[in-house]
């Protein structure tokens, strides 16, 4: 029993550390810029994926109203956090947009940059919370 | 195991298994291209809003961003 945990404890170890090096490198940037480049790069990503995830959890919900699964008021449960994530998904791709245009502009990646994509992400848990 | 032991076994895990961890993340580091301004803004565009996911399936999108409004007052 005791070694099946240590396995597993070494195994999620593992686990978290392969996923934590899989940072892509980013090309024709230098080193002192990986970093934000990196998180440009992750978010991007990441908020497509969610968009993409959205869209399909919605068209999964009005089929499942269309063909009678669902009542109207159970598709609204599905619909009402899906506006609210538009909302927030605005917000970021905003956030994201101008933190891109800092870094273009030649400007270091500061404390106020990352603060600004702080601020922005304390705006969209508040619009998540609503 | 005692406790003194166990510190020691860590210690080699940690000597072995730190070079063998960076060279794990060198060998499998991914090349990205960096998001441009336009790939950003790409991502922005491309996003389908509810509403618009609902008028595609032929839904009357207004009784639902009734609701959000009313929710959000309450």
């Amino acid at each position: 029993m005791k070694s099946k945990f240590i396995a597993f404890v070494l195994i999620v170890a593992f686990a978290i550390m392969a996923a934590g090096c899989k940072q892509p490198h980013i090309n024709n940037v230098p080193e002192q810029n990986q970093e934000i480049e990196q998180f440009i790069h992750t978010a991007s990503i990441t908020l497509n994926a969610l968009s993409q995830q959205k869209t399909a959890i919605l068209e999964s919900a009005v089929m499942a109203k269309i063909n009678g699964k669902i009542t109207g008021e159970e598709l609204s449960k599905v619909v009402v956090p899906c506006i609210r994530f538009d909302h927030a998904f605005s917000h970021a791709g905003s956030i994201l947009l101008d933190l891109r245009k800092n870094v273009d502009s030649g400007l270091s990646p500061s404390t106020a940059s990352v603060e600004s994509a702080l601020d922005g992400l304390k705006k969209i848990l508040l619009e998540l919370e609503k | 195991m005692d406790f003194a032991a166990a510190l020691a076994l860590g210690e080699l895990v940690y000597k072995i298994g730190m070079p063998a961890y960076k060279a794990y993340c060198e060998t499998n580091k991914d090349n990205a291209d960096a998001f441009t301004k336009e790939a950003i803004q790409a991502v922005i565009d491309s996003h389908e809003t509810t509403e618009e996911t609902l008028e595609r399936l032929g839904v009357d999108s207004e009784e639902f961003i009734d609701l959000d409004s009313n929710d959000q007052l309450g």
